[in-house]
């Protein structure tokens, strides 16, 4: 892959006696004035191990460096490898899996044969990224454990990026608490250095605002972001940012996408495909929240062509589905049930709950505004609030008996109508909210 | 008197004695003597021989404090009343002990709350927690009960329950189930629960198992009482047991409130499965234990009971108590006149007047369109619902429940 892969198993001492050669050099003038030419054989030959003083002087002598010259790495090993890496890390966002996994295992192969732990470390973080993409939480969970074995003490940005990728995993595999546990006890370690490293706090304040949101706890998640901002320009790791403004814009659901323009920016400089797809569906996300449908379906359009590409097949599903409900509020009832007729079949396929029932919910209102009372309508709302009951999503049941009780009484039929209010009324009942004794 | 042989001279003379008397039988007269005008330095053996005659504490002979004075800054931390100022100098004060800084940072943060500061109070509780070493888990209890309080007033019971639970096992896995830590655990516990929609039963049993004395502020008074006396007589160990008591009966004082909230709990939930005489104890538990808010929610509950024990009279009476002490915060006093309207409502559908009771239940409704919470919306949409449908008023029910479900719906907490 780069020069010096054939030399792998050079020895120190035929290291030394080729460079010396390739410069034309006899032992002689390499080894004096400090060191006699007997001295320098005996370490060509492998016979003596020279000092750290020695092989500065013979690295200075020959013009390399002494760290490179011990390890048999060449002179840019630790750039090229980095370049390598950062070529896995794109093909993996381009969704080409295998060839990630390859290049990944090679580099951190490779790192640790030239000591450069460092490298070594970000390689197998991304061996697990390659895994979490397959689906293969224990693995990933493996993986990043093995990394954080490489992490040196004061590495604290390297950690928070180990970390937050190890609480990903417990939140998925369902262990929450652990999750939040292992993220807030990092925050605070990180908080409590003189001089906190901002890259650490807003990775891990990323982690657990993301954490947050998924479990609906919207005000710790504005609190945390609140407390993160002031770092914001102090942070040098640029997709940490990026990640962090396409998190916090999905909770602030404002008019203000310039934080979203720097991270979009960001992900297009990079060439990271599958994040400028989620960087486009979290400005849909945003605008048809504030009311700009037409300018959300544009974003949504883009969004489902990438991430189509990459095949990232939830996401696609997402944005689909999103795309079905800006189109539907715009008044194109046609083009909003062909799509969320396409997220359906997805969510079929991955038997993912929630989707299906956010499908069946946008199929539903369609062919109720088609026509009112109509009973396929009735059943497609029926059956998105059972979804969302066994989910345990209170909120969205509540807005879908809502919803189907409209439906019916619209159509004349009373009774269902008062059934359906009845069944989101009692869920309400049950609604997490603070201070209600 | 700033010399070791100056001070055992005082306490000596002050006691009466001769120096044959403070040297036998180990030392001589003239030994002492040569001690009290300082030529020569006694030896510790010397110096302990010393104190115990004198009923002294070594350190007094050889640094002439008292060693009462070493409890001083702990026994004024219980009495409150410390200046803020004073308390910011404890807490951030490295010399003291970290127990010592973390009670201070509480009391700091429990100001912030009280006056309705909460995100300021929690840099305090942090603080506090952290100074408190994790083999004595149970001392930071107050610590963590400032963090829930503070997470319920800024809207977030899922997170204060996340807390409660993690303490919950660190307790245990520390193997220190300190009956107030626990009583405090699981009262706030079960207010989370409350607040989450679960079963909050269980949590507030095994609090109230673990509850003390209605009046804890009158036992923290006493506590420090004894432990001030104690401390002056220089029976150091006896004045630390004292003021642990006090610390234990402070937290509960100042979780009253919660407490009378556990009560209120046990009471609903005896009071659904018709075990009318339990609820009534723990209502009156509840109304003993608060002087706040709680106390005058214990007594809307009161009236539900008395209802259900077919004595309208007294439940309307209470009812008609004018409501008295503080009131924090803002919008509960309305929330618990909607309350009131609710049991007015049974009251008049029990005496056959259906119109009062749906006069009464719309006026609830209209406080919680207003003030939420949205689940006493819900429940009172329903029940107008059912009392609309038993008066053959159907399109009015439905109405009621379409826009009860669109209000809860779209109502922003």
């Amino acid at each position: 892959m780069w020069e010096g892969d054939a030399m792998d198993d050079e020895s120190l001492g035929a290291r030394i006696r080729r460079l010396r050669l390739e410069r034309g050099l006899t032992q002689r003038e390499l080894a004096e004035p400090r060191y006699t030419r007997a001295f320098l054989a005996a370490i060509e030959a492998g016979v003596r191990v020279p000092t750290a003083e020695t092989l500065a002087h013979i690295a200075d002598t020959l013009g390399v460096d002494a760290d490179d010259l011990r390890h048999g790495r060449p002179a840019d090993a630790a750039r090229t490898l980095a370049d390598v890496l950062a070529e896995a890390r794109r093909e993996l966002s381009r969704g080409k899996v295998a060839e990630a996994a390859a290049k990944a295992s090679q580099v951190a192969e490779q790192a640790r044969r030239y000591a450069l732990p460092e490298l070594e470390c970000r390689a197998v973080h991304l061996t697990g990224d390659v895994e979490l993409h397959r689906g293969d939480v224990s693995a990933a969970i493996q993986r990043y454990t093995s990394a954080k074995t490489l992490i040196g003490p004061h590495d604290g940005t390297l950690r928070a990026a180990v970390v937050a990728r190890e609480a990903y995993c417990l939140q998925i595999t369902g262990a929450t608490a652990d999750a939040i546990t292992l993220l807030e006890t990092e925050l605070r370690t990180v908080r409590a250095a003189t001089d906190p490293d901002p890259d650490a706090l807003i990775r891990l304040t990323s982690a657990l605002v993301y954490l947050f949101l998924e479990l609906d706890w919207r005000e710790r998640a504005r609190r945390l972001e609140r407390e993160a901002l002031p770092l914001l320009p102090r942070v040098r790791n640029r997709e940490w940012h990026a990640q962090f403004t396409v998190t916090v814009a999905q909770l602030r659901r404002d008019n203000d996408l310039t934080l979203l323009d720097g991270a979009l920016e960001f992900y297009t400089s990079q060439d990271l495909t599958r994040e400028i797809g989620i960087c486009q569906w979290a400005y849909g996300y945003v605008l048809r929240r504030v009311g700009r449908v037409r300018e959300a379906a544009e974003r949504f359009e883009q969004a489902r062509a990438i991430l189509r590409d990459v095949g990232a097949v939830q996401d696609l599903a997402g944005a689909t589905l999103e795309l079905a409900e800006a189109r539907r509020l715009d008044g194109d009832l046609d083009g909003a049930e062909r799509l969320a007729t396409e997220a359906a079949d997805i969510c079929r396929r991955t038997q993912h709950q929630e989707c299906m029932a956010e499908a069946d919910r946008v199929l539903g209102r369609i062919a109720g505004a088609r026509s009112p009372g109509d009973p396929v309508a009735d059943q497609l709302l029926s059956r998105a609030a059972d979804r969302y009951a066994e989910s345990g999503l209170v909120a969205e049941l509540v807005t879908t008996s809502r919803l189907l009780g409209e439906h019916r009484r619209a159509g004349g039929n009373v009774e269902g109508a008062a059934e359906s209010f009845r069944r989101g009324l009692l869920a309400a009942a049950r609604l997490p909210e603070a201070g209600t004794l | 008197v700033t010399s070791i042989g100056g001070r055992i001279l005082a306490l000596r003379t002050g006691k009466g004695l001769t120096q044959r008397d403070l040297a036998e039988p180990n030392y001589t007269a003239a030994y002492v003597s040569s001690v009290e005008n300082g030529h020569r330095v006694p030896s510790s053996d010397a110096l302990a021989h010393f104190a115990a005659r004198l009923s002294v504490d070594v350190t007094q002979l050889t640094t002439g404090r008292h060693p009462g004075d070493a409890l001083s800054v702990e026994i004024d931390l219980l009495a409150g009343g410390q200046s803020a100022a004073w308390l910011a100098q404890r807490a951030a004060d490295p010399s003291e002990p970290p127990t010592r800084r973390a009670a201070a940072e509480v009391l700091l943060g429990r100001r912030c709350l009280e006056s309705g500061a909460p995100d300021d109070a929690v840099g305090h509780f942090e603080r506090a927690r952290r100074l408190v070493p994790a083999t004595l888990a149970h001392l930071r209890t107050p610590a963590v009960a400032g963090l829930v309080l503070c997470a319920r007033a800024q809207g977030d019971p899922g997170y204060a329950a996340y807390l409660l639970t993690g303490f919950r096992d660190e307790l245990h896995r520390a193997g220190l189930p300190d009956p107030t830590s626990v009583l405090a655990v699981h009262a706030l516990l079960a207010l989370c629960q409350h607040d989450l929609g679960e079963d909050a039963t269980a949590a507030a049993s095994t609090a109230l198992a673990l509850a003390g004395p209605f009046d804890a502020g009158g036992v923290v008074a006493a506590h420090v009482a004894t432990a001030r006396t104690l401390a002056a007589e220089s029976h150091l160990p006896e004045a630390r047991a004292a003021l642990a008591a006090a610390g234990s009966a402070a937290l509960e004082a100042w979780l009253a409130d919660e407490i009378a909230g556990a009560y209120r709990i046990r009471a609903r939930g005896r009071l659904s499965s018709g075990d009318l005489a339990g609820a009534l104890t723990d209502l009156t538990a509840a109304r003993q234990h608060s002087t706040g808010p709680a106390a005058m929610d214990a007594l809307v509950d009161l009236a539900e009971v008395h209802r259900a024990l077919g004595d309208p009279a007294t439940a309307r009476e209470l009812l008609s108590a004018p409501s008295s002490g503080s009131d924090a915060p803002a919008g509960s006093a309305e929330v618990r006149r909607a309350r009131a309207h609710r049991v007015h409502a049974l009251l008049s559908q029990d005496a056959g007047d259906l119109d009062a009771a749906e006069r009464h239940l719309r006026a609830a409704i209209a406080v919680h369109r207003r003030t939420g919470p949205r689940r006493e919306l819900a429940q009172l949409s329903l029940d107008l619902a059912d009392l609309l449908t038993a008066m053959r008023r159907a399109d009015d029910a439905l109405t009621v429940l379409a826009d009860g479900l669109t209000a809860v719906d779209t109502h922003t907490p």
